[in-house]
């Protein structure tokens, strides 16, 4: 397995606000899987997402990615592990805003030695004749393109993506989705998708629900639907 | 709806109260150190005005070759004019240094006590109160005046009985020209008419007997009408019994030629056989720089403490409104929603400026209070006291300090936030809801390709163009304070080591009456002492005739002509005159003036000289052949005092050099210290706020695997460039600022001029501390980013 997940358990607060919000999840995704995580609001998608990505401790249990422990790595560790192996997409994009498109996605370039084609990601992405303006100047799709060709530029080898489309309308979000099932399937990627979204349960090899905390539904999707016949979106 | 924004601007403040402390503490800081100035200034102005008129000081003084007569005095005062002798012996004392012994004043130029009472008896005497101090002088103590050297016996000994202060030796200086106060050289004293006759007739003073008188117009005269009834007075010479007088008179009575002495000696006079014009010189106290030399000196203080409390305050309240406009950036939702709701405009720039406005009210308030603790005003009137023969003053606090410190820095603060915060404001309720980012023309900048850091740093710049306006405002001010310290400091230091290296001669002997053959050892030259004009002030300027073996002077070359000279550098450099180019001195009296042409400047910076061929000088001014009345020489000369107007040595011109530097010292340093801490607080708290303002982008950089190192350098070492451009562009502008307005204003009453340029070292100790305070914020703000966690970006969007 390339991300191997053990009984993972994360809690906030204390006392009367304590909550538990993973009660010990465990499961793997293979390379190159297209990975989605649903559940409802609190159910602990989120949180499970940003342990993953080192972005929050977990207080007990192991993460494996491509063999490596990331569990208690620190500092310069940490970052090194988010610059070698992972890329991140947000609902809200989370450009720079006083960078260009070129510029913002330079932001990951700087991170490795061996970055994808600058101009070939914008043409991919349908960026290349915005490539020069700032974010405030675009759209939402336009923007989100932009986020996940910073996310890619470093070609990573997990692609973690938070309510990628959980901001875009629906006919901007089948386009994201497009393209993300693209790069997957030219570059290889690794995607952990976390949405609301139903839908896009269908186009991944992989599904896992989520309910309070708890791994409720773990399967692989044998009737894999393309993304552009995706319905309800 | 006001109570809540009330209670949520209370809230704000008590969030960043570091960030508002230290603010707070800066302005307060800043008005503390500015009323200060700014109210000595103002209490040393108005109260030397209030004691011109209690002690009533002179409208000017004259001094004569004899005393006037009982009918010549009466002639003016029959005409309303009030007239009182000043006359007064120089004497040597044990320390070296010169008391100038007067009697004590009935009506004009009144001593004022600071301590101890009048003298009553022929054994008692009052001294000027720098003198005593510096001598470590005080009541009950011992003096002793007279001629050490000759005889003992001739010496008399006063009872320190008070210690004082009058208002024509307000700047203690032993001659008008003379640069600098230097009490622990001369000083002044007060006796009985008794004493004084007793001291007179003892002879042993320094030198013969000066007669001054000082005046009052009253409104019956003009300046100009009473010299004219003087210059009318003559004098029998054969009525002096003065036998240093009389052996000249008699010389020069049978030498013939006698019209050129009479225009050098006794001025106008166009006859000397039985009779001549008694009129030496008349000036107006508005050209006397011992009077009211403390007002003068302070006015500068107090028009340019109140010119840079002003600049503070707005940089103050600019760095508070960047705070304000960061805080409305952040809140630009809530402001939205609550524009949708309803609430106006005004309403909530009220609400966003009540911190501002009363950060600097309560900072206005207590730099108030602490100016006017002992440790304020007090304190800098102290610099005056140490220097200035002043009366004992009080640290006055006027109406219009008040409104300075409380009222001002509010307004401005107001002022500038509204003006700066009004666009954030009038964007409409959707747009504020959306937090649209604007698309600014500085932002939209397109940038070459060039290595992704540096790219990343001067679009960091670009975006924070605001905050890094406040940081090169910072260091703009902090600069001009500092570099003003440091030209003080320069200046002082040009004084100390100039005038001594300058000084190559060991003694300069003044004549009253010089003797047929020049002393042995000596080289003689013809002084003639003019004024000119600078801004108010009227400097002395001496012309002096030498010879071309004169040791004492680096002249290489001395025009043989009589309208041709070669003039100190200090002076060119005062009156900013170049080679070729003319100028005009003129008489003392102001009634004759002289047109000379530059033909070369050398260096000479103790006095405002003008060099010419001693024959040409003689020429000139009618003097005969082998006049002179300066002798300079490298050692002592034996010369009886009596025959001297003065003796300068070289030791007089040492220890008068040091006292500037000595005097401005402590100022140095405290301006030195404000203007590091402005600039370290401007720095810390605007790049401080650069890093707060994009931290949720160093979060997210963070994600994606950015080293605490490199976001250092992507986000705080890019504010090197502002610093370092602040810097370049600061120290030209500060140093042109300082150039012009030091030698024009704040020195301008000084009778000294020196080349403004800075050694390299300097600018190399300026540049080197910035660079150092610049690191030492940079580093302090290292764990700043180190708190910066990716889970920020979990919580918050920008």
């Amino acid at each position: 397995m390339f991300v191997e997940v053990s009984d993972i358990k994360k809690s906030y607060g204390e006392g009367g606000s304590y909550i538990q919000v993973l009660k010990g999840i465990s499961t793997g995704i293979s390379h190159g899987e297209m990975c989605v995580i649903q559940g409802t609001s609190g159910s602990g998608k989120s949180t499970f997402l940003n342990c993953i990505g080192g972005l929050d401790d977990v207080d007990s249990g192991s993460i494996r990615i491509d063999d490596k422990e990331i569990v208690g790595l620190r500092g310069e560790k940490l970052s090194d592990y988010r610059r070698d192996n992972l890329g991140f997409i947000f609902q809200f994009y989370n450009l720079v805003p006083n960078l260009t498109v070129r510029e913002n996605i330079q932001v990951c370039e700087y991170l490795t030695d061996k970055p994808l084609s600058m101009n070939e990601l914008l043409d991919v992405l349908g960026l290349a004749e915005h490539a020069d303006k700032f974010p405030s100047q675009l759209s939402g799709g336009q923007q989100q393109r932009c986020a996940i060709a910073r996310a890619l530029i470093k070609n990573p080898k997990l692609l973690l993506c938070d309510e990628p489309t959980g901001a875009l309308d629906s006919k901007t979000s089948r386009d994201i989705l497009i393209l993300l099932e693209k790069i997957n399937a030219v570059y290889g990627t690794t995607m952990m998708i976390v949405t609301h979204n139903n839908s896009i349960k269908n186009m991944v090899d992989h599904a896992i629900y989520l309910k309070d905390g708890e791994i409720s539904k773990d399967y692989y999707n044998e009737t894999k639907v393309a993304a552009a016949e995706l319905e309800d979106l | 709806m006001k109570r809540v924004l009330f209670k949520r601007s209370l809230r704000d403040l008590k969030a960043n109260l570091p960030r508002y402390m230290a603010l707070g503490m800066l302005i307060i800081f800043s008005i503390y150190i500015v009323l200060s100035l700014v109210g000595a200034a103002n209490s040393v102005m108005v109260q030397t005005a209030e004691y011109d008129e209690k002690l009533n000081c002179e409208d000017g003084e004259f001094s004569v070759f004899v005393p006037l007569t009982d009918s010549e005095l009466k002639r003016i005062t029959d005409k309303g004019v009030t007239v009182e002798e000043m006359f007064f012996l120089d004497y040597l004392m044990q320390d070296n240094s010169v008391c100038r012994v007067f009697k004590t004043r009935k009506d004009i130029n009144k001593l004022t006590l600071k301590e101890g009472r009048m003298p009553e008896n022929d054994s008692e005497a009052v001294l000027e109160r720098r003198y005593a101090e510096v001598g470590n002088i005080n009541i009950g103590d011992k003096i002793t005046l007279g001629n050490f050297e000759d005889d003992t016996s001739s010496t008399y000994e006063y009872t320190v009985v008070g210690i004082g202060a009058v208002s024509d030796y307000n700047a203690t200086l032993k001659n008008l020209s003379d640069a600098a106060v230097s009490s622990k050289d001369f000083g002044i004293c007060f006796v009985t008419d008794k004493a004084y006759e007793k001291l007179k007739e003892a002879k042993t003073s320094m030198k013969s007997e000066e007669y001054y008188y000082a005046y009052k117009l009253n409104g019956a005269l003009t300046n100009v009408q009473l010299k004219d009834i003087l210059k009318d007075n003559s004098f029998n010479a054969n009525s002096v019994d003065d036998a240093y007088f009389r052996e000249y008179y008699e010389r020069l009575s049978g030498g013939g030629a006698l019209a050129g002495v009479m225009l050098s000696m006794f001025q106008d006079s166009a006859l000397f056989k039985d009779s001549t014009a008694n009129l030496i010189s008349l000036m107006k106290a508005e050209d006397n720089v011992r009077i009211d030399a403390a007002a003068d000196d302070v006015q500068i203080n107090k028009s340019a403490g109140m010119f840079v409390g002003v600049l503070l305050m707005v940089l103050f309240s600019y760095v508070i409104s960047v705070f304000v406009v960061h805080t409305i950036d952040q809140e630009s939702a809530v402001i939205g929603a609550l524009y949708s709701m309803g609430v106006k405009r005004k309403e909530l720039m009220l609400h966003y400026i009540f911190i501002p406005v009363m950060v600097t009210f309560i900072s206005g308030l207590f730099g108030l209070f602490f100016a006017t603790t002992k440790y304020g005003i007090k304190v800098q009137m102290q610099d005056c006291y140490n220097y200035y023969s002043m009366p004992e003053m009080r640290p006055e606090v006027t109406l219009f300090m008040v409104i300075y410190a409380v009222i001002l820095p509010p307004v401005i603060s107001a002022f500038v936030n509204v003006l700066v915060i009004r666009s954030r404001l009038k964007r409409t309720p959707l747009s504020l809801l959306r937090n649209e980012q604007r698309v600014s023309k500085t932002k939209d900048v397109k940038l070459k390709k060039m290595e992704f850091i540096r790219l990343f740093k001067i679009r960091q710049l670009l975006r924070e163009r605001r905050t890094g306006f406040a940081v090169v405002f910072g260091l703009f001010m902090s600069l001009l304070v500092a570099m003003l310290a440091l030209n003080i400091y320069v200046y002082c230091d040009k004084v100390k080591k100039r005038n001594v290296e300058d000084t190559h001669f060991e003694y300069m002997y003044t004549y009253k009456y010089p003797s047929e053959k020049v002393p042995e050892g000596g080289y003689e030259a013809v002084a003639k002492s003019m004024k000119k004009r600078f801004s108010v002030y009227n400097f002395d300027v001496t012309v002096l005739g030498i010879n071309k073996d004169n040791p004492f002077f680096d002249i290489e070359r001395l025009p043989k002509s009589k309208n041709e000279v070669v003039v100190s550098d200090s002076f060119a450099y005062k009156y900013q005159l170049k080679e070729g180019e003319e100028f005009t001195l003129v008489t003392e009296d102001g009634d004759r003036a002289y047109a000379f042409t530059v033909a070369g400047i050398t260096r000479y910076s103790p006095s405002f000289m003008i060099f010419m061929d001693i024959d040409e000088c003689r020429e000139l001014f009618g003097e005969m052949d082998d006049y002179y009345n300066v002798v300079f020489s490298d050692h002592k000369l034996n010369i009886p005092g009596p025959r001297l107007y003065s003796t300068l040595t070289k030791a007089d011109v040492e220890n008068a050099a040091e006292v500037f530097l000595e005097m401005m010292m402590s100022m140095i340093v405290t301006m030195s210290v404000a203007s590091a801490v402005i600039f370290v607080v401007v720095m810390y708290l605007m790049m401080k706020m650069m890093l707060d303002k994009a931290s949720f982008n160093i979060a997210l950089v963070k994600i994606f695997g950015f080293r605490d190192k490199e976001v250092r350098r992507m986000y705080l070492d890019g504010n090197f460039y502002i610093v370092a451009g602040g810097t370049l562009i600061s120290i030209p502008i500060c140093k042109a600022i300082l150039d012009y307005v030091y030698p024009n204003y704040l020195v301008a009453n000084v009778a000294s001029a020196f080349e403004q340029s800075f050694p390299f070292y300097i600018y190399v100790i300026v540049i080197l501390s910035i660079i150092v305070l610049y690191f030492v914020i940079n580093n302090a703000l290292v764990g700043r980013i180190k708190q910066m966690v990716p889970a920020q970006v979990l919580k918050n969007r920008e």
